[in-house]
């Protein structure tokens, strides 16, 4: 049984220091002079200092030969085995206060319960070495136990084990930090929070009127935020090609890496907002099996393909991933009847299906969106299941809309308005192929 | 949809199998338990406050035209549900005004629920739920009796299981 880092303590009680230093400061600022009695300070101190040495003495871990052995526990003792032929990605990640001692922790994900274990704090170099090992060791395992195409879990884990093993190979984008921040700014959504602050402010100088302003402050704020947000979390963003698969690694505070083993990508959607449109830009965004289902900020980085690009090369980075032709499928828009239904996207939306050759996957794509432009591109053999919808204004019109169900992730394929025949002959299309491919 | 108009979304070859109307029953006891509990508030409150009356009565009213429709809406609800198992997907249907059709290959489902509540025992009817890696995927056959759900249960896992690899 091995320990985390000696100094895990450190990073860990350094949460606690920071806490009481912005306290301090925040009284200080205040005017009010620090007056917490000192013996009590230290008291805190003390004990946070000796939990988390205690936490760091009992927490252990030990890489099997097919388990992973994680006990921890002061009072609770907790003993947790973790199959290793169930990894379906491991992690490295490093927060700001780790990255400073070249530290990082390592977030090992399981497939089916979803759970997810993490190992803080190991050297980086220590880390790295731990995520190829477990993952050759994942691979092994499945290799023994299993394969064919439909095994996507066990395959993630091999190309992964493989992309650990060879290394990095072609780097196929790298976003520009002066693009990245133009291009946040620019999405819809800041856009017209900025527009309508605006707005506000020049009625209410116009008017006289100073309420108006209080708008500008929150909204600047928030668009700010967002903004920055974005920024961080994809800052120096690059896209490379490994053995079988795609990575990405990016982040100005903590950086992370994600694999994306082609073979587990779901689908993918370009998204052009309003003004990128303009521009020829587009966001490629990708929904990965196991991956997408966390909805906080790392799901966003782990569910960004390309943070900005140029739409061609957006297009064929897409392409890549899902290791299909996606440029030859041919659209059709919704049918004429079906305009008053959709005044303002009569003209965006749109669905193809490629037959797809044999041994080729086939996929369908869907076009929408008013403001902001969508395509959803999934393989045939992707889907989970296809639902057939009908309103009553659709009935009176013969409409239908087709929805294809993926994996949580980004990636939502729906044909709106379609006529309804076609609609529940393409469901039923789809999950024959679906089904098909799930037999192999 | 009047017999003479064709099922745009009919499954070429099959015919929907139908839910049992005992389900009808069922919804239709609860939702009269729910009326009356509320009739029983409502006079209660009548009688404690004599100026409440007027609206009380107005209410009671309103309840049983609406108890009447959904009596009736029920039973078109109940005979709308259907489902079709072809070689290698389930297809299930549901909904009249808002009609919803679910196609669920064999090989994508991860589990196979059956379900049914103490009142749901007690009426002989059973839900058998499909799901898959996906969380939208709603496709759901209420109102089954025990055994046919059983089987049913036994017959997708069966297939599910011939026809997918791996996990």
């Amino acid at each position: 049984m091995r320990r985390l880092h000696p100094l895990t303590p450190l990073l860990r009680g350094g949460i606690i220091a920071v806490a009481i230093t912005v306290a301090a400061g925040r009284q200080l600022l205040e005017g009010g002079p620090v007056d917490w009695p000192l013996p009590i300070v230290v008291a805190v101190v003390a004990a946070a200092a000796a939990w988390a040495a205690l936490t760091w003495w009992t927490t252990r871990y030990q890489v099997g030969s097919d388990t992973l052995r994680i006990e921890s526990g002061i009072v609770v003792r907790r003993s947790r085995r973790i199959r290793l032929d169930r990894v379906q990605a491991v992690e490295v990640q490093q927060p700001l206060l780790a990255r400073v001692f070249r530290m990082a922790e390592l977030q090992i994900e399981t497939a089916g319960d979803g759970t997810e274990a993490t190992l803080a704090y190991v050297t980086l170099a220590q880390a790295q070495q731990l995520r190829v090992e477990l993952l050759a060791r994942a691979g092994q395992l499945s290799g023994r136990a299993g394969q064919g195409r439909a095994a996507t879990a066990r395959e993630g884990t091999e190309s992964q084990h493989q992309e650990a093993a060879e290394g990095v190979h072609e780097v196929l984008h790298r976003a520009t930090p002066g693009l990245l921040l133009v291009s946040q700014l620019v999405r819809t959504g800041p856009l017209v929070a900025l527009l309508g602050a605006a707005a506000a402010a020049t009625i209410s100088v116009v008017v006289g009127e100073p309420l108006g302003l209080a708008l500008v402050l929150p909204a600047a704020l928030a668009v700010g935020n967002a903004v920055w947000s974005g920024f961080v979390s994809h800052y120096g963003f690059t896209l490379t090609r490994t053995a079988r698969g795609l990575a990405v690694r990016a982040g100005l505070l903590d950086v992370r890496t994600q694999s994306i083993p082609t073979d587990r990508v779901q689908g993918v959607v370009v998204v052009e907002p309003m003004v990128w449109r303009r521009l020829g830009w587009c966001e490629g965004l990708v929904t990965v099996a196991g991956v997408g289902s966390r909805s906080d900020d790392t799901g966003r980085l782990s569910a960004t393909l390309l943070p900005v690009v140029e739409r061609d090369r957006g297009a064929r980075i897409a392409i890549d991933a899902l290791a299909g032709d996606i440029a030859s499928v041919p659209l059709t828009g919704i049918p004429h009847r079906a305009m008053v239904l959709a005044p303002l996207t009569r003209r965006v939306l749109a669905l193809g299906m490629s037959a797809g050759a044999p041994g080729g996957p086939g996929v369908v794509v869907t076009r929408r969106g008013w403001l902001t432009r969508r395509t959803d591109v999934v393989p045939r053999h992707k889907v989970q299941s296809c639902a057939v919808r009908q309103g009553p204004l659709q009935r009176r019109l013969g409409l239908a809309t087709l929805r294809l169900h993926l994996p949580p992730g980004p990636v939502q394929a729906v044909g709106l308005h379609r006529d309804q025949s076609e609609a529940w002959r393409t469901a039923l299309t789809v999950a024959t192929t679906a089904g098909a491919s799930a037999r192999v | 949809m009047t017999a003479n108009a064709p099922d745009p979304f009919a499954v070429p070859g099959s015919v929907w199998s139908r839910v049992s109307p005992r389900l009808a029953t069922l919804r239709r006891v609860e939702m009269l338990c729910a009326a009356m509990l509320l009739v029983v508030l409502l006079v209660v409150l009548a009688v404690m406050v004599p100026s409440t009356r007027p609206v009380v009565a107005v209410a009671v009213g309103a309840l049983l035209v609406v108890s009447a429709y959904g009596w009736w809406l029920t039973g078109r609800q109940v005979a709308a549900w259907g489902w079709v198992e072809r070689d290698s997907d389930l297809v299930v249907t549901r909904g009249r005004v808002w009609r919803r059709l679910d196609v669920v290959p064999y090989g994508r489902m991860q589990l196979v629920d059956v379900t049914a509540g103490p009142l749901q025992r007690a009426f002989g009817v059973t839900t058998v739920m499909l799901h898959t890696a996906s969380p939208s995927t709603r496709a759901r056959v209420p109102g089954l009796p025990p055994e046919d759900a059983r089987r049913l249960r036994d017959r997708l896992a069966e297939r599910g299981e011939a026809q997918a690899a791996g996990l």
